[in-house]
């Protein structure tokens, strides 16, 4: 009897496809729909879970035993000490991460600085655990206003909620991953500006299978599927660079 | 809106409840008539999940029982994992909400005036059988108030299951946690109905403990 339900177990597997569950980073929460979208027409089997949050939670859950498929970073620093630790298996650059600055009031954002300077209040990723956070931060350093606005800073848990303080009004500005913004759920509810290049370091963000996978070689289609042209062109579409 | 973390939620209190009904009548017996310095010590480690932090519980759970904690190393020679899934939702639950079900139980099992109990003793009956037919009868609003308790208390919990569950949508996304992802999401329309739900879930138990207090009175 059991013989026969691990048969139908496995006969299941090969007809409906797998299930495969990504940990993301939080600035993927809406290119992702888009991205899946895309990857099922050619993959209808296969489905998915996502789950959202800061990059650097990922990488301390994932050491515990996190039971997941691919991890997609905010980061390259993350998966690449996965891999060294034998977590996960030689990751991959995805896409390359913009800055941007963020408002839903009636304030001019076209100068940053003085935006930062003027605002009561500024929504920055965690940088402990959040990459888009260290790029927040570096960027006020590079305005040289760190100081000045160190204490109005609000720290959001990742990215995401990071937005959507600004979105629901209580932070009147925040610096933000600019592929969240070109999201109409978020663009739509306010105005945003990118923040010049040489105030960050480029996000290059790393995806990775990790090795504790169920079903390997669904894990790998998708994360290959990651570097398809099809793929590339959503990337873009949602702002991102594409490394090389 | 997705059912399937209310579906979770449910599970997860209806099997904390039960467990936790059992072991609390068995700590309760054990801790409600005895005057000692063991009394005394045990009783504030099991209350301690009351006013501890969440993130405490939750960081000694990943602690002890990841793949890197003591016991979690041991169990993993069985390919048993404990975090991460509905056991480790389980354990996070049972412990956070232990105090919820001894507390009540405790107190009522003191309310049984000793004559009653040391009668039953008299008239030769066994240990076991006093409580079985003596104490819990007696003790029974204190103990259907504790199992309201654990219930309600376990569909509320938010930060220990955030952290040993990690939040996989249809293995440990709760309810709670499901709130905290629509907001995020600004999907304020999931995120009213839900919240909605688990604020009458709340009230109605609620509701029903201060019934159970009336009746209790008369």
């Amino acid at each position: 009897m059991k013989k026969f339900l691990v048969l139908g177990l496995l006969a299941g597997k090969i007809c409906f496809g797998a299930t495969i569950t990504v940990a993301a980073a939080a600035d993927l929460r809406f290119v992702l729909q888009n991205l899946t979208a895309l990857y099922k027409k050619e993959y209808p089997h296969d489905n998915f879970k996502f789950i959202y949050g800061a990059s650097g939670n990922f990488y301390n859950q994932i050491r515990q035993g996190y039971p997941i498929d691919v991890f997609m970073s905010a980061d390259t620093r993350y998966p690449e000490l996965l891999y060294k630790q034998g977590f996960a298996y030689k990751p991959r650059p995805y896409a390359i991460g913009k800055l941007a600055i963020y408002t839903t009031k009636n304030m001019d954002i076209s100068n940053p600085k003085s935006a930062l300077l003027k605002a009561q209040k500024i929504a920055i990723a965690n940088p402990r655990v959040a990459p888009y956070g260290i790029a927040g931060i570096s960027t006020l350093h590079c305005y040289h206003i760190y100081n000045q606005v160190a204490n109005k800073i609000v720290y959001g848990e990742n990215i995401i909620q990071t937005a959507q303080y600004v979105a629901s009004g209580n932070v009147p500005v925040g610096l933000v991953s600019y592929s969240l913004l070109l999201a109409p759920q978020l663009g739509l509810k306010g105005k945003y500006e990118l923040i010049p290049q040489p105030c960050y370091k480029p996000i290059v963000q790393g995806a990775t299978v990790i090795k504790s996978t169920k079903d390997e070689k669904a894990s790998m289609r998708f994360f290959n599927f990651l570097y398809s042209p099809q793929a590339i062109a959503i990337w873009k579409s949602f702002g991102y660079g594409i490394p090389r | 809106m997705d059912s399937e973390p209310f579906l979770i939620s449910f599970e997860l209190s209806t099997i904390t409840m039960l467990i936790l009904g059992i072991v609390g009548i068995g700590i309760s017996y054990f801790l409600a008539f005895k005057r000692s310095i063991i009394v005394d010590i045990l009783e504030p480690i099991i209350m301690s999940p009351l006013v501890l932090p969440p993130t405490v519980l939750g960081f000694y759970i990943l602690e002890i029982f990841g793949v890197s904690g003591s016991v979690g190393k041991f169990l993993n020679h069985f390919d048993l994992k404990l975090v991460f899934n509905f056991w480790g939702l389980l354990i996070g639950s049972i412990i956070y909400s232990l105090p919820f079900s001894v507390s009540p139980i405790i107190a009522g099992f003191r309310a049984i005036p000793k004559s009653l109990i040391e009668a039953s003793y008299t008239l030769g009956k066994s240990k076991f059988h006093t409580l079985l037919k003596v104490i819990i009868p007696n003790a029974k609003y204190s103990i259907i108030s504790a199992l309201v308790l654990v219930f309600s208390h376990t569909i509320g919990e938010f930060g220990v299951v955030l952290m040993v569950g990690g939040d996989i949508p249809g293995k440990t996304r709760t309810a709670s946690i499901a709130i905290f992802d629509y907001v995020q999401e600004l999907n304020y329309k999931d995120a009213n109905i839900s919240a909605l739900i688990l604020f009458s879930i709340a009230m109605i138990s609620l509701i029903f403990l201060q019934i159970l207090k009336r009746l209790q009175e008369r």
